[in-house]
Order: structure tokens, then C-alpha cells, then sequence
């Protein structure tokens, strides 16, 4: 009945550009472009306000942009919005759920808003009920479940026309770790199954070892996108080292300072000297000599350990509303 | 004062909403208006007479007001924060269910009272021109006051009771209905069965209408100052019970709801046939599955229907004297037509904007379901509620109009009646449905479509049809009785193809309201 369209290959996923969208005088959204390629786990990054919401809803073809355009799989969000529909699967911030109705009628409900036939609708309900682990809470109220359980049956939703594309806005907001975990197997089983999944957050770190790729948004702006390990490396202006010296710690700092690599040096609370060093592969050994040459005993160097989060920290300094 | 905190919030809340300054204005235009029409139909008279007639058409507007309106104001106030479980974060302060229930009324109450208050300056051109005393005057304010009072009484009572918009407002209506109604009945027939003095003395005393009547009756006297205590004492305990219930029931937000929905189970047909109801509906229009959940108030309007109509026939065969007459048949029409009205009104709004405040409807926008398929399910679901009532009532009607007790005097008369009736409540059944849904993808408040509904249906016509017989009786030949209907009629239908024209072409429109983003619960606070 309701097959999806085919599309080639060669297309993406997804792919925007010069994407915008205000309310009024607010510019939530300016002039995005990105790129989503097939059967990514893609992580879209950006603290509160920054757009993801109103990103991911033009996706889901719910709310139509002030500018530029947007495909899905090669379908215009805006022109063609039936076939969008039928490929993509959205799951808002929120839950919209009926807590009235049970499980089974929960979803049963919604197969047949996407016009999936009474004779498959029971086996595709089992389905996806098996496939986030609710087969158990099939007769349960949906005002009775927990704040995970509803999460995972937001997900069966989301799931129950089979899109190949999924829209996940802040899936794990409100989660316990241990719920958190599973939504996440879940995401990576998904994954597996060769669907595109694009999953919005606010914390950088919940996303780092699940996505393969990411997006950084922050007021509407691009600010970084691609691989997740390339984030580090793109941000950081130079790398970092801690070194520790016995003695006249002062005089240790103005050597630091005097080395033509260093980009900047500073004392830090705990007595060691935080030295930033330019290059692409930076060498900390000249560093380390002229230390020792200057009469200081060397008792600690090594590079310093900076998270993804402080990255993001720094990145979206300031910017956040 | 804790509950100013309330009050403020309230009142910011108020001025965001559009119908804010409608409120201002409305009362005092209308004033002018009746000023302007009085002041036109009695232009010969003296100032006196003048006076007199503005001030007690006047305080009859004022009474209207403040009867409906103290109502309108409060039944969904703490209903509303039931349903989006904010009721729990106020207690979680510090403040007290007394500060709740103070602060929501006394917000509620100051943008009435200025709406009244707008009043007033008219209500002055009658002491001027000398038709009342100042002494009157006053008294008249207070016995509005106790009436908007007693109303507000009941509409927080019914919001405290219960946690959907139209349930509360039926709620409110019910109580009302029982002061207002039941109480003088409860008098009457006391009267004549029982005789107990008291008891009808009571009844008139808490009748919250009486310190009107009697102002206008007679005049000042103690009675007015003791019907006042009375009816204070009635809204006194009409806010105790509803804050008991308030302090007792709004922990337990989020579960016993569901219980009660699980009824859908015992549909009336049992359970296979359920299924099979279910399953065509989702494959043809789902949406008018979800529509149509819970189940059970279906049976409801079954029974009640039925019921009445049983009772009717049952009365009929055995006392015909009392049941087979003219005067019977059109009160039943008329009790018949005015709930399974009121119903329809009430139903109507309830999913879209339930769905809406759920965040549902967007899950909905994005799937494939079209817009016109949403408000057609709807309506699928309205004709599978009310269609079988409503067929009954019109057919019972129409068995009555060939073959009822229309022989005697005046009966021929009452037989037009009750068919002009028929003609309306045909044509209104729909007509409210298709306009309150219109109303709903317009507003965000259920009861907002609600009293528009009621306001443009059942009153609108009403009001032209005396404005139209009060500027005929000014032509030397006045109308006859089926001059009056025919013309009462018609002004229903015009009123009703001008509403359904315009809602079918609202109904049409992008999908505003629905779509927009706002609607959804999750937009951030800006
Ligand atoms: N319906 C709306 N009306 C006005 N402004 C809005 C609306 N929805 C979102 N915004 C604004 O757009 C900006 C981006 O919002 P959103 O996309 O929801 O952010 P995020 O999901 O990243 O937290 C915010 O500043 C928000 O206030
Ligand atoms: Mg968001």
C-alpha cells in the first residue's frame, strides 16, 4: 500500500540550505545549511533556544520556513509535503501522549493515521512494541507508565510506519541514567537496521559516544559540523599542557612565556602552569629543556585532558539566552 | 496578603488575553445602547417615567450579568490548573487553599465589577432624570452584587469539582439552575403539599434573584436586607465546599482519571462489537475513533433522551389529563431541545482543544492524516454521539404534531409552535456543532467556544427577534401571534445560515489556530 518512495542512493538523508525561520522580529534560525548522509546517527547540539526544536519541526514539515529550503531524501519539506511525511518519523520535546488510552490503542491509533491497513496494523503494533521492550505493558494505560516507558513508547510511535528517517527531539531529556542507556541501545539497534536517526540535545557529552556525526547550533547559527572527534581538534585553538616544577615557580612561568610556540601561559590555582602551544602537532620538548636549562626541576608534564563539554562550554560562551 | 500574589498573576494573565478589553467596553456600549433604545420608545412620556423605565431595564441587564457572567468568569479557573497540573505547584507554595480560592475570585470578580462599574454612569441618568431615588439606587448595586456573587459562588464550586471546562461549566449551570429555579419550584410545591412555613420562607430567602425582585416589587423593605444575609451564607457555603475539596483533591492529579476511562470497555453493545466499531472507525476516520473516547457518554445522551421521552409516553397512556396536553408537549419540546443543545455545544470544542493543550494535535499534523480528514472525524464522532437522540426526539416530535391533542382551544396556535420549534432545532443542532468547532480551531479556551456558541445560536435570535417586535409594536397595526412566529423563525434560520456559512468558510482556512507552533506545550516562556 503506502511504500515508500524509492530515492537514489546518492541523495542525503537530509539536506538544508540557507534555512531560516523567524517569529516576528526573533531570528530563531538563520541561514543553516547542513547535511545529513544515510544511515547516520546524527547528533544535533545546542543549549536552550538555540533553534533545534524549530529546526527539527520544519523537518517534520509542521512548521514551514521563513527561508530557504529543506529536503528530506530529496523531497522538499514544503512542496511535497505527503511523501515527507511518509518517510519521516517525529517525536517532539514533549509527549503527546493520550494518557487515556491503552498501549496497544495508543498505537493502533496512530498506524491508521498513517493509513497502515487494519489486516498489518496488529502485527506492526507487536512489532514495535518487541522492538523497544514494552511487549509486557501492551494492556497498560499510558497514564500509568513511567517517564522512560512513555519516552520508549513515544519511539514505537515514531517507529510504527516504518519511516527511514527519525526526527528526535531530546529524546532523553528527563531520563535516568539507566533509561538513558536503554534509549540509547535502542537508538544504535535502529542505526543498525539502516535507518537515518537524528537525535537533538543540550548536553554534548550524552551524545559523544552514540553519534557519528554532529552539528553545533547556538542562536540559530551553524557553528560546527561533522565527525564527533573532529569537534576537539576544530575548536581548540592550539593544545594545552600542564607542567609542574619544584622551586621558583614564577621564574618557571617566564620561561614558559619566552618560548617562541607558546600562545599563551598562566598559573593555575593548584601550582601547576597551564602552557598553550601553536601547531598542529605541537612538541613540548624544547619546552621541557628550557625549563631544565633554566635550573627548575621538572616534576610533572603532560597534556591536559580537556572534555568535550568544555569545549562546548567555550564555544557557546556568552551566547546562550 | 499571600493571595495577592494570585490575584497579580491572574490579572497578568487576563490583560494578555484578547478578550480583555472587550470586557470594559461591552457592558458600558450596551448600556448606551438600551439608553438610546429606551429613550426612542418612550419619547412622549414624562422624565419620570423615563427614568424609571432605564433603571429597571437597566438593572435587569445588570441582574443578567451578573447572573451568567460571575459564572462564565470562575468555572474554569481552577479547573483549568487541574488540567495543566499547576494547581499542585500553588500549593507547594505557601499558600493556603483559602488563598487560592480568594485570590482566583477576586481576580475573576474585578473584571466583572469593572464592566459594571462602566455601568453605572448610566444608571445615574435615571436618578437624574428622576425615576429612582439615590436609596435605590444603592440598593440595586448591592443586589447585584450578592447575585454576581452567589454566581462566582457556584462557578468555583463547579471548577473545584471537577476538571474539563465543559464539565465544570455544566457544573455551574446546574447549580444555578437549581438556585434560580429549583428553589422557587421546591417553594412552590411545598406550598401546596406540605405547608411547612419556614421552608417556603427559606427557599424565597436563598432564591439569590429575590433582593431584585423585591427591590422591584416593593421597594425597600427589611425582607431585601435578610434575603441578602441569606444568600450570603448560601455562597459562603458554596466556597467552603469547594475549598474542602480543593485541599483534598489536588495531590491526587494524574491517576483515578484513568479509571474511569476504562469504561470504553463495557460499551453497550459489549465487547466484540466494540472491536468491530473500533476497527472500521480507524480504518475510515480515525480520528473520529479518538473523538469518540471515552466512551459511554454516548449512553448517557441515550439515556437521558429516552428516559425523558419514556417517562413522557409512560405519563401520556396513564394520566392523559395532565401528560396529553398543548402545554406539556411544548415543555417537553422545549427541555428536550434546550439540553440535547446545550450538549452538543458543550461536546463539541472538547477534543480539539484537549488535543491541542496535549501537544497531541501536532503528532497529528505530521502524519497523514488532512486537516479536513481531522475535522471531519470530529464531526463523524458528534453524529455517532448525538445522531440516534436526536433522530428520536425529532420523530417522537413529529408523531406528536400528526397526532396530538390539538383539538381543543388554541391548540391549532400551539401545534405551529411546536412545529416552528422542530424547524429550528433541525436547523440549530448542526449549525451549533459546525460553528463551536469552528470556535475551538479559533480560541484556546473550551469554554470561550462554548459560550460563543450558546451566545450566537440560542441567544443572538432571541435578542433580534425582540428588537425587531419592539420596533413593529410602534407600527400602527401590530402582529399577529403566527405573524410572531413566522417571524421568530425566520430570524433563527437567517442567524444559523449566516453562522454556518461563516464557520464552513473558517473551517476551510489554513489551519491557523492548529498549526500554530505555540500550541504545543513545549514552547519556552519567553
Ligand atoms: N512559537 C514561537 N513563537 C515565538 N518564538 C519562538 C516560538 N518557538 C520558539 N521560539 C523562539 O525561537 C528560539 C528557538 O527555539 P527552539 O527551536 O525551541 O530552541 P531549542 O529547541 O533549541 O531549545 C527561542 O529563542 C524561542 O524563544
Ligand atoms: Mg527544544
Amino acid at each position: 500500500m503506502s511504500t515508500p518512495p524509492i530515492t537514489p542512493p546518492a541523495v542525503p538523508a537530509v539536506q538544508t540550505q540557507a534555512l531560516s525561520r523567524a517569529y516576528g522580529e526573533m531570528k530563531a534560525l538563520e541561514a543553516l545549511d547542513l547535511v545529513v548522509n544515510r544511515g547516520d546517527l546524527f547528533g544535533f547540539i545546542g543549549s536552550n533556544g538555540a533553534g533545534k526544536t524549530t529546526t527539527l519541526r520544519i523537518l517534520a514539515t509542521f512548521l514551514p520556513p521563513s527561508a530557504g529550503s529543506a529536503f528530506v531524501l530529496g523531497h522538499n519539506v514544503v512542496s511535497s509535503v505527503n511523501e515527507v511525511r511518509r518517510l519521516i518519523g517525529y517525536m517532539p520535546d514533549f509527549f503527546g501522549v493520550y494518557k487515556e488510552m491503552e498501549v496497544t490503542e495508543y498505537l493502533d491509533f496512530f498506524g491508521a493515521c498513517y493509513r497502515i491497513p487494519s489486516s498489518k496494523r496488529d502485527k506492526t503494533v507487536a512489532d514495535v512494541l518487541e522492538l523497544v521492550g514494552l511487549t509486557e505493558k501492551r494492556g497498560a494505560l499510558i497514564g500509568a507508565l513511567s517517564r522512560g516507558m512513555q519516552q520508549r513508547l513515544g519511539l514505537a510511535r515514531v517507529l510504527i510506519h516504518d519511516p527511514q528517517l527519525l526526527l528526535l527531539d531530546e529524546p532523553a531529556s528527563g531520563l535516568d541514567p539507566r533509561a538513558r542507556i536503554e534509549m540509547m541501545a535502542v537508538l544504535q539497534e535502529l542505526q543498525r537496521m539502516g535507518k537515518t536517526i537524528i537525535i537533538s540535545s543540550h548536553i554534548l557529552s550524552e551524545l559523544q559516544s552514540l553519534c557519528n556525526r554532529v552539528a553545533i547550533i547556538e542562536r540559530g547559527r551553524l557553528i560546527y559540523a561533522g565527525p564527533t572527534q573532529g569537534i576537539r581538534s576544530q575548536m581548540e585553538q592550539g593544545f594545552a599542557f600542564l607542567i609542574a616544577v619544584s622551586g621558583d615557580v614564577p621564574a618557571a612561568l617566564e620561561i614558559c612565556r619566552r618560548q617562541p610556540e607558546t600562545l599563551s601561559a598562566s598559573l593555575r590555582d593548584d601550582g601547576r602552569i597551564q602552557v598553550r602551544l601553536s601547531g598542529d602537532t605541537p612538541d613540548p620538548s624544547g619546552l621541557a629543556a628550557a625549563l631544565v636549562g633554566g635550573g627548575l626541576r621538572l616534576t610533572g608534564l603532560r597534556e591536559e585532558e580537556v572534555g568535550l563539554e568544555e569545549v562546548f562550554m567555550r564555544v557557546t560562551r556568552g551566547e546562550t539566552q | 496578603m499571600i493571595a495577592l500574589t494570585v490575584i497579580e498573576r491572574e490579572l497578568r494573565v487576563a490583560t494578555r488575553q484578547r478578550w480583555a478589553w472587550v470586557g470594559r467596553w461591552l457592558p458600558a456600549a450596551l448600556a448606551i445602547l438600551m439608553f438610546g433604545g429606551v429613550y426612542l420608545l418612550y419619547p412622549a412620556r414624562s422624565s419620570g417615567d423615563f427614568g424609571k423605565v432605564l433603571f429597571h431595564s437597566l438593572g435587569f441587564v445588570m441582574v443578567l450579568v451578573a447572573g451568567v457572567g460571575g459564572m462564565l468568569s470562575t468555572c474554569d479557573c481552577l479547573s483549568r490548573e487541574h488540567r495543566e497540573g499547576t494547581l499542585g505547584l500553588l500549593f507547594l507554595t505557601e499558600l493556603s487553599a483559602l488563598d487560592v480560592l480568594a485570590g482566583k475570585i477576586l481576580a475573576s470578580s474585578l473584571r466583572l465589577l469593572l464592566g459594571l462599574m462602566a455601568v453605572v454612569p448610566v444608571l445615574a441618568i435615571s436618578f437624574l432624570a428622576g425615576g429612582t431615588s439615590l436609596r435605590s439606587m444603592a440598593m440595586l448595586v448591592m443586589a447585584i452584587l450578592s447575585l454576581l456573587w452567589v454566581s462566582m459562588a457556584a462557578g468555583v464550586f463547579a471548577s473545584a469539582r471537577y476538571r474539563t471546562a465543559g464539565q465544570s461549566l455544566a457544573g455551574a449551570m446546574l447549580v444555578m439552575l437549581i438556585l434560580c429555579v429549583g428553589l422557587p419550584a421546591l417553594a412552590s410545591i411545598n406550598e401546596t403539599s406540605w405547608s411547612v412555613k419556614w421552608l417556603t420562607q427559606l427557599c424565597w430567602l436563598a432564591w439569590p434573584l429575590s433582593a431584585y425582585g423585591i427591590l422591584v416589587a416593593q421597594g425597600p423593605t427589611p425582607e431585601f436586607f435578610k434575603t441578602l444575609g441569606v444568600v450570603q451564607v448560601v455562597s459562603w457555603g458554596l466556597l467552603l465546599l469547594a475549598g474542602l475539596r480543593l485541599s483534598g483533591s489536588w495531590r491526587v492529579v494524574g491517576d483515578g482519571s484513568g479509571v474511569r476511562f476504562r469504561s470504553f470497555r463495557f460499551w453497550v453493545a459489549g465487547p466484540a462489537a466494540r472491536e468491530r466499531l473500533k476497527r472500521r472507525l480507524l480504518d475510515d476516520t480515525p480520528y473520529a475513533w479518538r473523538c469518540c473516547l471515552p466512551a459511554g457518554r454516548g449512553r448517557l445522551v441515550w439515556l437521558w433522551v429516552g428516559l425523558s421521552w419514556f417517562i413522557y409516553v409512560l405519563g401520556c397512556l396513564m394520566r392523559p389529563r395532565w401528560f396529553f396536553t398543548p402545554e406539556s408537549v411544548l415543555f417537553m419540546t422545549f427541555c428536550t431541545h434546550l439540553v440535547l443543545k446545550v450538549w452538543v455545544a458543550l461536546e463539541t470544542p472538547r477534543v480539539f482543544i484537549s488535543d491541542r493543550f496535549s501537544g497531541a494535535m501536532e503528532l497529528l499534523r505530521v502524519s497523514l492524516l488532512s486537516p479536513r480528514e481531522l475535522v471531519w472525524g470530529q464531526c463523524k464522532a458528534l453524529v455517532l454521539l448525538f445522531g440516534g437522540p436526536v433522530l428520536t426526539t425529532v420523530l417522537v416530535e413529529v408523531a406528536l404534531l400528526i397526532m396530538g391533542p390539538w383539538g381543543g382551544q388554541g391548540g391549532a396556535f400551539t401545534r405551529w409552535v411546536l412545529f416552528g420549534c422542530l424547524v429550528v432545532f433541525v436547523a440549530d443542532i448542526p449549525v451549533l456543532a459546525l460553528f463551536c468547532l469552528a470556535q475551538a480551531m479559533r480560541l484556546r479556551s473550551e469554554t470561550h467556544s462554548i459560550t460563543l456558541g450558546f451566545a450566537f445560536v440560542m441567544v443572538l435570535p432571541w435578542l433580534l427577534f425582540f428588537g425587531a417586535i419592539g420596533a413593529l409594536t410602534s407600527l400602527p397595526n401590530s402582529l399577529s401571534q403566527h405573524q410572531d412566529l413566522t417571524l421568530w423563525v425566520g430570524i433563527c434560520l437567517l442567524v444559523d445560515f449566516v453562522l454556518w456559512a461563516w464557520s464552513r468558510a473558517r473551517l476551510k482556512q489554513p489551519w491557523g489556530g492548529l498549526s500554530d507552533p505555540a500550541s504545543g506545550s513545549s514552547t519556552p516562556a519567553s
